[in-house]
């Protein structure tokens, strides 16, 4: 099943608009879905346009000078510390510096590029595991984001996740795997979107699953065992 | 004039050319032919190639005086007006430095520049909401953020000052100190340069100056 962003979020993205722990996952479907990266690179040239088209404002005539001094400057720096060869050709440009080419095509904080790059590779011994159930655990990630928080979730085969609402608004991007609720099958590189009106028991597939939940208010669990869930959720 | 004389001779034509356009609009009032959006377009790409393959400072100034003054205005509008001609001044050093890595077949030369430039917004305002974030939480040590600190240091003692006490850091503090204090570089500029996370660099000042604060203070007794 294809599970796309809407145009408005995806807008807000590609101009920097986006919580930290947001963009963290719409990142990564953009590495996964075609679609998306798409509407992203278009967005991008329309942005590049208007910044062609604006106005100019005011600048200091001297301000040139001052860039040249600087870049004097950080070639003294880069030849003195001298990690590759100067004249390298485009071919081992992209081997040594792996992504250069694409590390702006996404729109997250130089300080979360490496997680991005290590969920993209995803290895679950990465990560401290909290069982939440025989067949779910958790781990937090730490992002200083005041808007939401993200956890990663695993699930193994066949687990049922309780029934649950969402108190706030909920973007879970699969990393592996797939599950099913209500909505269809979701696979690895889909991103999904749930808010209050979304109440669903997700069922996970026979690989098991792991997600990226970033969620603005914890989870609510409508279930039998729901009382017991909520109290883990909060955390 | 032997080959590559001439052709200095016409590239440099070239540029005077843009650059009289962009310096003195005016002149496409008096019939001087203005380039089209897409001479332009591919002009900016010209001037690209010559900055990653030749180190071309010229094609850099020709598009610096094209396209800065208008991601200048994007920086007012977009982040914090104060500090646009500081962002703009960055956008344009990852200009240079990533020149080698804009690919003209898969967009617009300003295109790549508003990544660039939306991408250091991000890190304005991500660098903004860490600070923002520790200050909340009420048992974290870090209501000393860096910026009181740094302040307090500055008006209090000169650079001197602060170099006597530099045998009490580490090399790895000193480093940062070194990059951000004396040679005055943003925060990002010093971690691209020492290959360091923005947040590493946060640390290590932070913890730096609370060793200088404290033997600078103790000194002073």
């Amino acid at each position: 099943m294809n599970n796309h962003i809407n145009t408005e979020l995806l807008l807000n993205y590609t101009n920097g608009n986006v919580e930290p722990a947001l963009s963290l996952a719409i990142a990564l479907h953009q590495k996964q879905c075609k679609s998306c990266h798409q509407k992203i690179s278009d967005l991008e040239s329309n942005f590049g346009h208007d910044i062609e088209t604006s106005e100019s404002s005011d600048f200091e005539e001297s301000s040139f000078e001052r860039l040249i001094t600087d870049l004097d400057k950080l070639s003294k720096v880069e030849n003195s510390v001298s990690h590759a060869p100067k004249n390298v050709d485009r071919e081992n440009i992209n081997v040594v510096d792996f992504g250069a080419d694409d590390t702006l095509s996404y729109a997250v904080a130089e300080i979360n590029k490496p997680l991005l790059d290590q969920l993209a590779n995803f290895n679950q011994d990465d990560y401290q595991w909290q069982k939440l159930s025989s067949k779910i655990s958790t781990t937090t990630l730490e992002l200083f984001d005041s808007s939401f928080k993200v956890n990663l979730l695993r699930f193994s085969a066949h687990a049922k996740i309780p029934r649950h609402t969402h108190l706030g608004k909920e973007f879970t991007y699969v990393i592996e795997g797939d599950f099913k609720d209500h909505k269809g099958t979701h696979t690895a590189g889909d991103f999904i979107a749930c808010d209050a009106s979304d109440e669903h028991k997700p069922i996970v597939g026979a690989a098991g699953c792991v997600c990226l939940a970033v969620t603005d208010a914890p989870l609510h669990f409508t279930g039998v065992l729901g009382p017991i869930f909520n109290r883990y959720a909060s955390y | 004039m032997n080959m590559r004389a001439q052709r200095q001779v016409n590239k440099n034509s070239v540029y005077w050319f843009a650059h009289t356009i962009h310096r003195q609009p005016i002149y496409s009032f008096m019939g001087e032919p203005s380039p089209s959006k897409s001479e332009q377009a591919s002009l900016c790409k010209k001037y690209m190639h010559a900055i990653a393959f030749e180190q071309d400072k010229d094609a850099y100034k020709a598009l610096y005086i094209y396209l800065a003054p208008k991601v200048n205005t994007f920086f007012k509008q977009h982040a914090n007006a104060s500090h646009a001609e500081e962002m703009t001044h960055e956008v344009f050093i990852r200009v240079w430095q990533k020149a080698k890595t804009y690919q003209a077949d898969k967009a617009n030369v300003t295109t790549w520049v508003f990544t660039i430039a939306r991408n250091l917004k991000i890190d304005l305002l991500r660098q903004k909401r860490i600070v923002e974030v520790q200050l909340d939480d009420s048992h974290s040590e870090l209501s000393i953020t860096e910026e009181n600190i740094h302040g307090e240091l500055v008006s209090a003692y000169d650079k001197i000052n602060l170099a006597n006490n530099f045998k009490y850091l580490s090399d790895e503090q000193k480093s940062v100190v070194l990059k951000v204090y004396y040679e005055d570089k943003s925060h990002q500029l010093a971690a691209q340069e020492l290959d360091l996370t923005l947040g590493v660099i946060k640390s290590r000042i932070r913890s730096s100056l609370k060793v200088l604060r404290h033997h600078i203070g103790s000194r002073d007794e």
